[in-house]
């Protein structure tokens, strides 16, 4: 088992350089560079200049072999519209994407089991139709759509949340209690927004999965040894039904982070995803190559850990 | 419901046809009414008449994206199923890999130092989606490649592969139909929203995700604006899905009988 890890490890280590590569490149290869745009206020001497410091007048791979030298230095470059490092933007920004996805995947995971063992446990029973239509129409939200119409009704209509960003102007200045409560009352919308974006797929597969567990052989043994239906229905049938959905988390992982792009967008929670978008208007190179890899590594850093949990719960996945 | 699903498609299907251009009037910003059913945006253009234009645009694109997504996908797990050995570890691994990079950051990132028009939209989206399709054919081929049908052609001396296709063809086809009709509408979302950010459609071609750009500087006062592209949106990724359910039972019963269930082809 520890063989197999160690050369999934190595498997993914190339696999980070490939996808390292192929960013680079695409984007890179584009016609122009971030500093093609006509602006009256530096002369055409000036630009050349700039981008001669910046190196984009040297031919591409050798752009790449020094972009990849400092790569494995931990510099991810210069983001010029931000006048800052892009280390730093990420450092800031990382943790705070991972705080709204991670938080919105686990409630989705809590929601969306629940609902789809519900779902299984009485199947075609009122609740099952219900919310089987009522989770495919949240399935098929645009995800920037379902934020604005969140933003618009629970902020600009109700007064009951805030639209966007996330901390209050005074947040500084308030005391301990309210600057948290603050915190919390601009996380909702967006994380909720997500999260019911993402439970419909995965109470769909949960459904699916516990209803193929549920007639086999051991849980109609169980049910006829007079073991109670819900220990039957939440214990033994949905241990085994959890396999399968810790793959889906490798699935999940990669669509989340590219929906909360939509949503941070639309509530200006500044998080990686917005600053992808950001890079959008200005030609920033620089952040939109790091976002591409460092989005890869996440997925597959949450991709190696989704294998090893499912190995821990699934004896006959060890090699 | 599948007869609802029909109607829909239908209506969405045949909005297309009346291919009104939206024409500038004197009116700015009405709300719905009776001549502007759906209102009128910023610049005084029917509302209607783009979410209909947009209907076209934004079906074609989805469809034609899908198609592309579908041929790559189908062909390269035929080739990885089909052949065996070091040659599909290889591929799968190095799909593993292509997949594991975040769709929309990836086309973000392209999208904002190429801009390509329409066809190139078309093509990026599909070249992004393939790979849940090739999964897909791939698993497909390893569990019939070894029927008895399968193995018999072969000893008949049909050894050219493109005889062997035509065998694994048709019987991939259901779950890759399946995947195709629900990849529709994640593409019409991801076309949607990448529009909203500006690098899908361009102005002032109305996919329904620009009509939202446009829409959504004027937010509470012209709600018309944004309501309506949305909801088109959701009725027809509403009824793909449907669809590609009802699909789903039809074609492929024996998903339900099996012991473990098979990776199924979301987003």
């Amino acid at each position: 088992m520890r063989r197999a890890f160690v050369a999934r490890l190595w498997q993914s280590l190339i696999v980070v350089a490939v996808v390292t590569a192929i960013s680079f490149l695409l984007i890179h290869a584009a016609p122009g560079d971030p500093f093609s745009y006509e602006n009256s206020r530096i002369s055409i001497a000036q630009r050349d200049q700039l981008r001669a410091e910046a190196g984009y007048d040297k031919p591409l791979p050798e752009q790449f072999v020094r972009y990849t030298w400092r790569l494995l230095h931990g510099r991810f470059g210069y983001s010029f519209p931000h006048h800052a490092y892009v280390s730093e933007l990420l450092a800031a920004t990382i943790p705070r994407t991972l705080a709204l996805a991670g938080i919105s995947l686990l409630l989705s995971f809590l929601l969306g089991m629940a609902v789809g063992v519900l779902q299984a446990a009485r199947r075609d029973g009122w609740f099952d139709r219900i919310s089987s239509s009522v989770l495919l129409v949240f399935y098929s939200l645009p995800d920037f759509w379902a934020a604005l119409m969140a933003a618009l009704v629970f902020a600009q209509w109700w007064h009951l949340l805030p639209a966007s960003g996330m901390t209050d102007p005074m947040h500084d200045y308030m005391p301990f209690w309210r600057a948290l409560g603050d915190r919390l009352s601009h996380f909702v919308l967006p994380c909720a927004t997500l999260t019911l974006l993402t439970v419909a797929g995965i109470a769909r597969y949960q459904r699916t999965a516990m209803l193929e567990v549920l007639p086999l052989d051991y849980v109609r043994v169980a049910r006829a040894k007079g073991v109670p239906e819900k220990s039957i229905v939440w214990r033994h049938a949905l241990r085994t039904a959890l396999a399968p959905m810790i793959t889906l988390l490798g699935v999940l992982f990669p669509a989340l982070l590219g929906g909360s792009v939509f949503v941070e967008k639309v509530f200006q929670w500044p998080g990686m995803g917005l600053l992808a978008v950001s890079g959008i208007e200005s030609r920033d190179y620089d952040v939109v190559t790091a976002t591409v890899i460092v989005g890869s590594l996440m997925v597959i850093a949450g991709n190696l850990i989704a294998d090893l949990l499912h190995a821990a719960l699934d004896p006959r996945v060890r090699a | 419901m599948l007869l609802a699903v029909g109607a829909i498609l239908g209506w969405l299907v045949v909005g297309q046809a009346a291919n009104r251009q939206p024409d500038i009037v004197g009116l700015k910003n009405a709300p719905p009414s009776f001549s502007h059913l759906f209102g009128t945006d910023q610049f005084s253009r029917d509302v209607l008449a783009r979410v209909l234009v947009g209907a076209a645009i934004s079906l074609s694109i989805g469809a034609l994206s899908v198609l592309f997504s579908t041929l790559v996908g189908t062909s390269y797990g035929m080739i990885a199923g089909y052949t065996g050995g070091r040659t599909e570890v290889i591929m799968m691994r190095a799909l593993d890999g292509l997949m594991s990079i975040p769709r929309v950051l990836l086309l973000v990132a392209v999208l904002t130092v190429w801009r390509p028009g329409l066809p190139g939209l078309i093509f990026l989206i599909g070249a992004t989606g393939w790979f849940t399709v090739a999964r897909l054919v791939r698993a497909e081929v390893l569990t019939i490649r070894d029927s008895d049908f399968v193995v018999a052609a072969r000893a008949l001396g049909a050894s050219s592969r493109a005889t062997i296709l035509r065998h694994l063809l048709p019987n991939v086809a259901a779950p890759v139909i399946v995947s195709a009709t629900l990849g529709v509408g994640n593409v019409i979302l991801l076309e949607a929203g990448l529009s909203y950010l500006g690098i899908g459609a361009q102005k002032p071609t109305p996919s329904w995700g620009s009509i939202f750009l446009d829409g959504v500087d004027y937010g509470l006062a012209a709600w018309w604006v944004l309501l309506f592209p949305g909801l088109a949106i959701v009725a027809t990724v509403v009824s793909f899905n449907v669809l590609g359910d009802a699909l789903r039972d039809v074609l492929d019963p024996r998903q339900v009988h099996l012991a473990r269930p098979l990776p199924e082809s979301t987003p």
